[in-house]
């Protein structure tokens, strides 16, 4: 079987920030493949260094050693507008990413301008299709971001970053500060666009239930480290480490809890 | 004596403008713990503000009845109320970090606290703070007492706020998403201890959450809010096996299980004020809707034994 | 949040439009002062030395036979449009040095600021003085010496709001939307932090007219025989108990008009903070 080259990779990745003079390590050694149409999965508490990942991937950051691949290629010392057309981020708060003080048509239109050729009605109609495809009506894009739901701003990010027609979309926490059906909604928009667009995915959550039910390889961090990885099924079913274990244990479903 | 020490009669909520809680009636036995769940918007904090009775919140009681331990709340003067609900009633926050001021240590925090309710014994109420914490298990009382709250944790904050919360003996807690801004971990830290604090002390809890798991685990009973009603109520574990009114149904189909398959989601958003709306505000979202829905008495009509709904579509 | 809001966001947009067309009023006369006038500013009258305000002069003349009210309307000219002046392009170079060295940081930021640090050691009517009295008089002498210190203002307020805004998650989305620094600055950052710096424009715009005052008061601003509110009160001080309207026109024309500018300032800081809520 031939090896698919991973469309994007980080290989020994160590970043350090300087905090008050103290000098901390946020990803020590950090290797991480992710394969072509692949959910993956990032899961650690919070200062685990998962948003780290993401800066370092996406070239928002440089890490002091180790490499960033895409699609086999060297991207670091580039910077995020070099590698925006391959590789696209949606962040924690959707409303704090769009412009305050433009509607957000405006700002997907900002979006198709710089990174396509459309220009005119042509760019009209893409922005359409793009706020139809996740799921929502293009009329609903002409309000001010603050005018909208947490769930509706979530999904127009996400159209906003296909605007570039990329090939990777980093998911940096998307969904931790929305409710449990706008949580729901997201997931499966994620999932639906993987299915027709063949989009790689990194979703990085502290949510384990919710990586489990969407992801297809897990990636388990703690303080900088991979703790532990796999297929999502098996980690969540057999995980190794006991750190995964103690996650998992901490976990509260409906399910599991009206068995007790 | 009554059992019963919170009950909540037709309450109407409002800021002033819509209402954003209509109709709520349910009630708290000494020693239970009801968790009111749903969506942000549903007006299940401005009930928690309500029932405190913060005068600085804006929340405002339109009608209804709120009965505390049989006196009536609402007809009371605003002193008394205060006084009563000081010592009687605690809160712990969503925001670890707002119930204390970060740069004050918690030493200075918890003695003024005992003062201004005329309870501060000097060197013995330290002694009972160490000993509290040490009930609920915080590791360090002593090094804890002499720290300010910037320098610790959201999850230890959390916890920290529990204690002070317990210090004056409250007969009734509230929680507002105490667990929301918390890590996995810790979070299953901060249940576990509020869990051995009701056994410990008996004490009665409200708590409001959207987190349906952590309501399974903790609560006897309960209500589930969506746009401002009160749609089911019940004992937990029959709400969540056998749930009755769609919306009901559709939240527990959305929360991710362990099992790897997509959660479902409920298409649409919920409506601003329906509270005041007559007919049923799931309309538009729910998978059972017809047109009798437009018109419906939105009160708990169905019911189950001591299991309660707005509506009964929902049922298995 | 308070059960009752004391002002409403109404009457607040209200008071902002009115200090707007006042302050839109004041430049207008500046500008068509001289058509206004009814009397030569300039012309004296030897027959008609500290006249009480009659139908001829209105405000009365000033020691040498000239029209106070003229006067002061050439005044405004001089004080109102030389303010604005000053503000705008202290605006104008204080906010852009502000933003890229908010923005970019390293070495330019280190530069300008130490450099406003040095200029703000100094009281800054002092410095003004030292500046004006080395360059000698004239109203764009003054205008200079006040502006040495007035960009600082924005430049130190632009900088810290820049360093706040470009952490902002919109930014970054930004950067992803193929947006370069520039059009980052100017598109994104700048219309987001222009609140703030408007409000301490309007402000500042009393303060340099009290500035030019000043410095046409102490003699090395504006000097007779132009016209000029400040001097024209040092001109009259020493007879102020024969003829007061001498002093009282130009000092009351100027407190109208500082006080029309700050209000406006203190409605546009009102409105923007009710819009935050």
């Amino acid at each position: 079987m031939i090896e698919q080259v991973p469309i994007l990779e980080v290989r020994g990745i160590f970043k350090k920030y300087k905090r008050s003079g103290i000098v901390k390590t946020a990803l020590n050694g950090v290797s991480i493949q992710l394969r072509p149409s692949e959910i993956l999965g990032v899961v650690g508490e919070s200062g685990c260094g998962k948003s780290t990942l993401l800066r370092q991937m996406s070239c928002q950051e440089r890490p002091e050693s180790g490499d960033v691949l895409l699609c086999g290629e060297s991207v670091i010392g580039k910077s995020t507008p070099d590698v925006c057309q391959s590789i696209q981020m949606v962040f924690q708060d959707a409303l704090a990413s769009f412009d305050p003080r433009m509607r957000v048509s405006a700002s997907i239109d900002e979006a198709l301008k710089h990174l396509t050729e459309l220009r005119g009605d042509a760019l009209t109609l893409r922005r359409e299709e793009l706020i139809r495809m996740v799921g929502l009506s293009p009329d609903l894009a002409e309000r001010y971001p603050v005018r909208l739901s947490g769930g509706q701003c979530q999904r127009l990010a996400v159209a906003r970053a296909l605007a570039a027609q990329p090939k990777v979309l980093l998911c940096d926490e998307v969904t931790s500060a929305l409710d449990v059906s706008a949580q729901a909604q997201i997931v499966r928009l994620l999932a639906q666009l993987r299915a027709e667009l063949g989009l790689s995915i990194v979703f990085v959550s502290h949510d384990l239930a919710l990586v489990g039910s969407l992801c297809d390889r897990i990636v388990v961090m703690r303080d900088g480290y991979v703790v532990e990885q796999g297929a999502a099924s098996e980690v969540l079913s057999s995980p190794k480490s006991d750190y995964t274990k103690q996650l998992l244990a901490s976990v509260y479903t409906t399910k599991n809890s009206a068995e007790t | 004596m009554s059992d019963t020490l919170l009950k909540v009669e037709n309450l109407d909520i409002s800021y002033g403008d819509g209402l954003v809680a209509a109709d709520v009636s349910f009630s708290l036995k000494k020693g239970e713990l009801l968790a009111v769940v749903g969506e942000s918007g549903c007006g299940k904090t401005s009930l928690l503000r309500a029932v405190l009775g913060l005068p600085d919140s804006g929340v405002m009681v339109e009608s209804g009845k709120i009965e505390f331990d049989g006196a009536n709340v609402l007809h009371m003067a605003r002193r008394e109320r205060s006084a009563l609900l000081g010592e009687k009633v605690g809160m712990i926050f969503q925001d670890p970090g707002a119930a204390f001021n970060p740069i004050r240590s918690y030493k200075k925090q918890f003695a003024e606290m005992l003062k201004s309710h005329g309870r501060f014994k000097g060197e013995k109420s330290y002694n009972e703070i160490l000993d509290c914490f040490q009930r609920l298990n915080l590791p360090d009382s002593v090094r804890i007492l002499k720290s300010c709250p910037y320098e610790m944790s959201g999850g230890m904050n959390q916890r920290i706020a529990i204690a002070a919360a317990m210090l004056l003996k409250p007969s009734l807690l509230l929680l507002d998403e105490p667990t929301s801004a918390l890590d996995t971990t810790t979070q299953k830290t901060v249940v576990e201890e509020l869990m051995r604090l009701r056994a410990l002390t008996g004490i009665t809890m409200l708590m409001v959450t959207h987190n349906l798991g952590i309501a399974a685990v903790m609560a006897d009973k309960i209500g589930v809010m969506y746009a401002g009603r009160l749609v089911e109520y019940g004992a937990a574990l029959e709400v969540l096996s056998h749930p009755i009114h769609p919306y009901t149904r559709s939240l527990i189909a959305a929360i991710p299980t362990l099992g790897c398959t997509l959660p479902e989601g409920i298409d649409g958003q919920p409506p601003l004020y329906g509270a005041e709306a007559v007919g049923c505000s799931f309309i538009k979202r729910c998978p059972y809707a017809s047109e009798k829905c437009l018109e419906k008495d939105c009160s708990l009509t169905v019911s189950v034994g001591d299991h309660y709904a707005a509506c009964g579509e929902g049922q298995a | 949040m308070n059960r009752i809001k004391c002002v409403s966001h109404e009457a607040i947009k209200c008071r902002v439009l009115i200090f707007f067309i006042l302050a839109g009023l004041l430049v207008a006369l500046s500008i068509v002062a001289p058509s206004l006038a009814p009397n030569d500013p300039y012309k004296t009258n030897s027959e008609f030395m500290k006249v009480a305000p009659n139908s001829q002069f209105p405000f009365g003349t000033d020691r040498y036979g000239r029209c106070v009210l003229s006067r002061v309307l050439m005044g405004a000219r001089m004080s109102v449009l030389s303010s604005l002046a000053l503000v705008a392009v202290s605006f104008i170079v204080g906010t852009t040095l502000g933003t890229l060295c908010g923005y970019y940081g390293g070495v330019l930021d280190e530069i300008v600021m130490r450099i406003a640090d040095v200029l703000l050691a100094f009281p800054q009517m002092v410095l003004a003085i030292a500046v004006a009295g080395i360059l000698g008089g004239g109203l764009f002498n003054a205008m200079l010496a006040l502006g040495i210190t007035s960009w600082t203002l924005y430049a130190r307020l632009s900088r810290s709001l820049v360093m706040e805004m470009k952490e902002e998650p919109f930014i970054a989305a930004a950067r992803f939307s193929g947006c370069g620094s520039v059009s980052i600055m100017f598109r994104h950052i700048l219309p987001n932090i222009v609140g703030p710096l408007l409000v301490n424009a309007a402000t500042q715009i009393g303060t340099m007219m009290i500035g030019v005052a000043g410095l046409s008061f102490l003699g090395i601003g504006v000097t007779p025989p132009s016209a000029e509110w400040g001097s024209m009160i040092n001109e009259a001080r020493t007879y102020v108990r024969l003829a007061p309207w001498t002093v009282l026109a130009p000092s009351g024309a100027m407190v109208f008009t500082v006080m029309v500018f700050n209000y406006l300032g203190d409605s546009v800081r009102d409105m923007m903070d009710v819009s935050k809520l």
